[in-house]
């Protein structure tokens, strides 16, 4: 809707005056502030090496989560995103912790008729009709759709608000207007979701880069639309108190409890049959990268918002509110479970209206974690200990500063999702869902660190924390990083127990082809 | 939001290094008491349940086991001042959970060597055996290098210590010396 007037400066400033509560996430709902605006509520982000087949290679697939724990048949308005925020995409190929490059997403949404909705003769009158849609759906253009989503994506380079955005063109059709699915109402809206969202894929060039490294003919992809929750987790035991079942841990679990050291999979992904938003892209390495010889990127999504707003009195569906001032970031996301498990309460919503480069304030956070300790309060009469080391230099390599050898950027400690784009990409069906964590054999002492070893079996060095797929079981590796997975055995006691949330997660579980995330859940099956 | 704050009260509970000197044990437990803690599963929110759905409410919990302890022998705080009596140094003891051993109450030490030493109490001499045996089977693969001793109501597990097996060793008989 409104590419301009972005000034850094002052939108900073609003923030810390207006936004003294927003928050990060990797996360659904993780802070107080971000409650109040779901529209904006960043909930995953994934970057990785796209493994679709050959004439992607050379590809990065960029997907940001919004707008959580859609219920499939929250109709009528169902899920836009919000016309007055931009989302944005950010790539640090410096090591700085400052954007380098920046997709900033606008949203616009306006009645069919030049916001004047479909009537519809009614007893002598034209009448307005209530419903979004006015028939079934088929094409993005579609006569029948009473409310459209559109879009633009535009390419910032340096920091994000002191430029303009150079919007991206739609090669099919020389447009910057991009259209965005209806969400998944149901099989008589629309009778082939998948056919039909396939559609809204639009391919690009990216604006002032001509790329290496990619199949000649191929050009960058972006979608907009409602998916499958991807994220697997047993959110309700997690913030149960870190309640995988109590009785877990090796006992047989009550109840609905998971075992904690179970199998990977015990069907407790309670977030499997919800839907989000996700904006995708699929972008050459090679215009995201520094140069040939610096592969490593950093990437964060997050959303922002104007900071003043007036509500109508008399409102119109075009102008509900007034909104006005400078961009505020109220969510922010990077690494997966940062803001929702480790960020201390009273700093979440700052932490989601922050910058990585003044990540510095959240580092006692990381060094000294509080989620090893709870655990510890709640199985301690076992034996079972926390890690004893602090400050806990393991989780600053895992959340801060990449994994050495694999994907350290810069010595500057920030927290952003880290990708060697040189490691090449695990086909579908070879991947292992613990990703990278399964690469390194178990220190011989905290001084020298856990060894990369390439050779372990199922090694998988294109997964998290390089880069995350959809695949990745983030939740079990956090879990286990946490616990000192990273340590050697005399400062992580516990290090070696296989810790799981019961809710397992794997590549064959989504689509084989971008946007990777699976086609939404029907509201009407 | 207030499971947050109940995970911040936790939180709080579990950064207190040393305990606040002990409350002197209560009274001996009535019989009822007794039976609830024997090593079966009981009521949700009695000291030794192993029910711990309502795990929001842990900072209650362990709220309620400190404050009903059963008369015991040797009680935690006579085991870590045996210990430190005998030139074992504790970085630091705190109060855990003590359901998750369907133990009426736990306290935690940890050694300067690293050294777990959780001792938990019974109300019952036969409730400590089974909470034994509770945590020999159902918890072997967290923490597989545990060794467990019951003395009169009290079990201590002594665990991360096959790194200094002669202290190890040293804790577990200033334990049965009590």
């Amino acid at each position: 809707m409104n590419l301009k007037n972005r000034l850094l400066g002052s939108a900073l400033a609003a923030a810390t005056v207006l936004a003294p509560s927003a928050s990060f996430a990797s996360s659904h709902r993780e802070a107080p502030f971000i409650t109040k605006n779901p529209k904006v509520d960043g909930t995953d982000f994934y970057m990785f090496n796209s493994y679709e087949g050959t004439t992607r290679n050379g590809y990065v697939t960029l997907l940001a989560n919004y707008l959580p724990l859609q219920d499939s048949y929250g109709g009528p308005n169902y899920f836009t995103l919000d016309p007055d925020a931009i989302y944005e995409v950010h790539i640090d190929n410096t090591g700085d912790g400052v954007e380098d490059i920046t997709f900033q997403f606008d949203f616009d949404l306006k009645l069919a008729n030049n916001n004047a909705g479909v009537d519809l003769p009614i007893g002598g009158k034209m009448i307005n009709i209530p419903l979004p849609l006015a028939g079934s759906l088929s094409s993005p253009t579609d006569a029948d759709q009473n409310m459209v989503e559109t879009y633009k994506v535009g390419v910032i380079r340096g920091p994000r608000r002191a430029s303009a955005p150079t919007l991206i063109t739609n090669l099919a059709d020389s447009s910057t207007t991009l259209h965005k699915p209806y969400d998944n109402a149901g099989s008589k809206t629309i009778a082939n979701y998948g056919t039909y969202a396939g559609q809204f894929i639009y391919e690009f060039d990216m604006p002032g880069c001509t790329p290496t490294g990619v199949q000649a003919g191929t050009h960058a992809r972006v979608f907009v639309g409602q998916r499958r929750e991807g994220f697997a987790v047993n959110l309700g035991q997690i913030f149960d108190l870190v309640n995988f079942g109590v009785s877990a841990l090796g006992v047989t679990p009550t109840g609905n409890q998971a075992d904690l050291t179970g199998a990977a999979d015990q069907n407790k992904n309670i977030v499997g049959s919800k839907n989000v938003t996700t904006l995708a892209l699929e972008v050459p390495a090679s215009c995201l990268t520094k140069d040939a010889s610096s592969p490593i990127i950093a990437g964060w999504t997050t959303a922002s918002v104007r900071q003043a707003r007036v509500i109508n009195p008399t409102a119109s569906f075009g102008t509900p509110a007034r909104e006005g001032g400078p961009y505020v970031q109220i969510s922010r996301l990077g690494m997966v479970l940062v803001n929702e498990i480790v960020i201390g309460l009273k700093d979440k919503d700052k932490f989601n209206g922050s910058e990585p480069k003044n990540d510095g304030q959240f580092a006692d956070y990381v060094t000294n974690p509080s989620l090893p300790i709870l655990v510890e309060v709640v199985f301690g009469a076992t034996g079972a200990l926390a890690p004893t080391t602090y400050p806990r230099a393991d989780l600053v390599a895992a959340f801060l500063n990449g994994v050495p050898s694999v994907n350290v950027l810069s010595s500057t400690l920030f927290e952003a999702v880290r990708l060697n784009t040189a490691v090449p990409a695990t086909s579908r069906a070879t991947q292992n869902p613990l990703g990278a964590a399964t690469c390194f054999d178990p220190p011989a002492s905290n001084s020298v660190g856990p060894t990369l070893n390439l050779a372990r079996t199922g090694c998988d060095p294109a997964g998290f924390p390089n880069g995350r797929r959809p695949g990745d079981d983030t939740v079990d590796i956090a879990l286990r990083v946490a616990m000192g997975f990273l340590l050697d055995q005399n400062h992580a006691p516990i290090r070696g127990a296989p810790l799981v949330d019961g809710a397992y997660v794997d590549a064959r579980d989504f689509m084989t082809t971008f946007p990777y995330l699976n086609t939404p859940v029907s509201g009407a099956p | 939001m207030r499971t947050l704050h109940t995970i911040c009260f936790v939180l709080a509970l579990a950064a207190c290094k040393s305990d606040p000197p002990a409350p002197s044990p209560p009274p001996p437990a009535p019989a009822s008491a007794i039976a609830a803690t024997a090593g079966t599963p009981t009521t949700v929110g009695a000291p030794g349940s192993q029910d711990l759905a309502p795990l929001a409410g842990v900072a209650t919990r362990m709220h309620d086991e400190a404050s009903q302890r059963p008369h015991v022998k040797v009680t935690a705080e006579a085991v870590f001042d045996a210990l430190t009596q005998r030139g074992i140094v504790l970085a630091s003891t705190k109060q855990v959970l003590a359901a998750t051993a369907a133990a009426s109450y736990c306290a935690l030490g940890v050694t300067d060597d690293n050294i777990a030493v959780a001792v938990c109490e019974y109300a019952s001499q036969a409730a400590a055996r089974a909470g034994k045996r509770l945590l020999d089977t159902r918890y072997a693969k967290l923490v597989p290098d545990a060794v467990r001793v019951v003395n009169g109501n009290t079990l201590v597990t002594v665990a991360n210590g096959a790194h200094v097996p002669a202290r190890r060793d040293q804790v577990l008989d200033t334990f049965r010396s009590l």
